[in-house]
């Protein structure tokens, strides 16, 4: 399968240069902890911030996430290898699916390390089940790295370059900030029976948003990346 | 036997400017085409369309009888670049491009094939260092390493001259000359003696319209050199 | 058409006219099953939910027109999509002022993270995306490509808005059914008039609005020839 491995090469390579810069999983992290210190201070020392700790952590994620959307394609458009790219023979979906997973992995990564400093230091705790926790924040960043990398691709190319992303990509992802929102909270919160219905609706709406996008993107990358 | 680059009537527009204006030319297999013109001529936008990146407004293309328009892949698959950016990653070793790239064409026994081209291209003592530390030559004569990987057939040179040094513009030189008869060669160069003497035809795009297009073996130098002056440099 | 786009403007015009001088004149005043009470702020619903549902349509039709640009490659559906997508804005931000309108009259307040409305409220951000990105691109070509392409992003982002924010657990309740089910006789009558009058309207204006894209090109061809 070339696919295959024109797709592991674009994730092996971004890997491999972030290893050596550490730079986007670097100035991720420290923003998230960065976003957390303003939400103590923009709160006080005394807030109780457990009824709405998804929010909190979704809110930090989602501009987290822009910050490494944004970087992603600034390495392909330097020094002309997003061109280099484009003249080679490989398909334009594979090096959308390439830069997504790069992008799942460094918001992953850095979603790993932020959890458990943000349950530490705000003092939240997940009540419900983890695997559901864990589910919820895997098909919310799906959906955040399919349509960010999609946007990014978009807006690396007008003259606004990576002031256009958030105008664009904020409206858009706002049904997984619903979602991931509702879904998080009510699993932190620890909700049963009838109270848990609206988990379970945000979690379909959150596949459903991925599978979607995913589908969009595959049939619309072509037209995005080249003419 | 057909031409292996054959450009027919070919126009581009871009909203309501015409980039390009009815081109026509044929270039045959081991053929060298010099292009020349002043920036916005269209040159850069006639190799897009040929190396199928953009797509023309009317008109036709082959390559090797291919349509860019349908074979896209298999266009690509034939044609290699050397720009004047390298179009390589700052991060990621000599090698490390060169695997990449080989994975992006598809390139096999690809480990042999990077030996062989860092051989030639005198940098296989770095091929473990990052492209960031390389000199500029250093750095251009790896993008030729990396424009030669998948053996194209046909190559593109846009200015790949420019900011060049002796050794690596000798070492691109040499590399031409020693793939010279299988291969179809089309540069874009500011330089005219480079142009001329590499050259099996010359052309000059002014506004997107071919105003010289000759055969090296009856060119008319004078000709050229006063359309040259008065078009390129805006002399009168 | 010219012709037709002044006859489909006359017709619009006088069907949505009527619709709404029927709904005060002859229909009567709408009564709230849950209280019995009189509600006189319902007859904006005459007006408020064919703008809305024209806006959804416009929407779609942009991006309808986005992939047949993309498909053909045919200025002519780049001029009309992006026509579709500035007359949904337009009517979404109608949509936006009457649902307000509808909130002081019904709850006192102005503005009540309502589903309804806060949806069309993130599709006019939604939206808004979408002019500042064409604005911020120098190509004709490019404009287009990427204004289909965001078109289609953006329609499809619609209904998992929608649903999406019905996850919210709403303060107020929802006091009767906005969405005019449950409409009987005459103020039956007076809706679907209302309805297929903005239908005309809207086809009228969105012809217009493409024949001025084909206009301004020609115009700036002769520009440039006169500049030379």
């Amino acid at each position: 399968m070339s696919g295959g491995r024109q797709i592991g090469a674009i994730v092996k390579k971004d890997i491999i240069a972030e290893l050596r810069t550490k730079e986007m999983v670097v100035s991720m992290f420290l923003f998230v902890l960065l976003i957390m210190v303003a939400f103590h201070y923009g709160f006080g020392t005394t807030t109780d911030f457990s009824p709405f700790a998804g929010g909190l952590i979704w809110i930090a994620f989602l501009f987290t996430s822009l910050l490494g959307l944004n970087r992603s394609f600034v390495h392909e458009k330097d020094e002309g290898c997003l061109e280099g790219l484009l003249l080679s023979p490989v398909d334009r979906p594979n090096i959308f699916f390439g830069k997504m997973i790069g992008n799942f992995i460094f918001l992953t990564i850095v979603e790993i390390i932020a959890v458990p400093l943000y349950l530490v230091m705000l003092n939240l705790s997940i009540r419900g089940s983890v695997p559901m926790f864990i589910l919820a924040i895997v098909l919310s960043n799906i959906g955040i790295c399919v349509v960010g990398t999609l946007l990014s691709t978009i807006s690396i190319n007008t003259k606004m370059r990576d002031m256009l992303l958030p105008l664009i990509y904020l409206p858009i992802s706002s049904p997984i900030l619903i979602c991931a929102v509702t879904s998080t909270n009510g699993i932190m919160g620890g909700v049963t029976g009838e109270k848990f219905a609206p988990v379970i609706s945000a979690m379909k709406i959150l596949a459903a948003y991925d599978i979607m996008f995913l589908l969009v993107a595959y049939a619309l990358y072509d037209f995005v990346i080249g003419e | 036997m057909s031409p292996e680059v054959e450009v027919k009537n070919l126009s581009k527009v871009f909203g309501k400017r015409k980039v390009l204006d009815d081109i026509s030319f044929e270039l045959e297999r081991g053929g060298f085409l010099s292009l020349f013109g002043p920036n916005g001529a269209g040159k850069t936008t006639l190799i897009k369309i040929i190396s199928t990146l953009i797509a023309p407004s009317s008109g036709e293309v082959r390559l090797s009888g291919m349509d860019p328009t349908k074979n896209s892949a298999a266009i690509r698959a034939k044609i290699g670049l050397i720009s004047h950016s390298p179009l390589l990653y700052l991060d990621l070793s000599a090698e490390e491009n060169l695997h990449f790239y080989g994975a992006m064409y598809g390139v096999e026994n690809v480990d042999a094939r990077i030996d062989e081209l860092l051989d030639q291209v005198e940098l296989g003592h770095r091929r473990y260092d990052l492209v960031r530390t390389f000199s500029k030559g250093m750095t251009q004569r790896l993008a030729i390493a990396r424009a030669l990987l998948h053996k194209p057939s046909v190559l593109f040179l846009d200015e790949p001259h420019t900011g060049l040094d002796p050794h690596a513009v000798d070492i691109l030189e040499s590399l031409i000359d020693s793939i010279r008869k299988n291969h179809t060669f089309i540069m874009i160069t500011h330089n005219i003696d480079r142009g001329i003497s590499l050259c099996s035809k010359a052309m000059i795009l002014y506004n997107g319209q071919i105003v010289f297009y000759q055969d090296k073996n009856e060119l008319d130098i004078d000709k050229f050199k006063s359309i040259y002056h008065q078009r390129v440099r805006g002399d009168s | 058409m010219k012709k037709a786009i002044t006859i489909l403007l006359g017709i619009g015009s006088v069907l949505l006219l009527t619709g709404i001088a029927y709904a005060f004149l002859v229909a009567p005043i709408a009564v709230d099953p849950n209280t019995g009470k009189e509600v006189f702020h319902q007859k904006i619903l005459y007006f408020h939910v064919p703008v809305a549902e024209t806006s959804l349509v416009s929407f779609i039709l942009a991006a309808v027109f986005g992939a047949l640009f993309l498909y053909k490659r045919e200025r002519k559906y780049d001029f009309l999509s992006l026509a579709a997508v500035e007359l949904g804005f337009m009517y979404g931000l109608l949509v936006e002022m009457t649902g307000m309108m509808w909130d002081k009259a019904a709850w006192g307040v102005w503005w009540q993270w309502e589903p309804r409305l806060t949806t069309y409220l993130i599709l006019m951000l939604m939206y808004s995306g979408y002019f500042v990105m064409r604005s911020s691109i120098g190509e004709d070509s490019t404009k287009a490509r990427f204004g289909a392409v965001y078109a289609i992003i953006a329609a499809v982002n619609v209904p998992l808005t929608f649903f999406a924010i019905r996850l919210i657990p709403s303060i107020h309740p929802i006091l009767f059914d906005s969405s005019g089910a449950g409409l009987e006789g005459p103020l039956l009558v007076a809706f679907l008039v209302s309805m297929f009058g903005m239908t005309f309207f809207y086809v009228s204006l969105l012809l217009t609005r493409y024949q001025m894209f084909g206009v301004s090109e020609e115009l700036d061809i002769l520009k440039n020839q006169i500049g030379g």
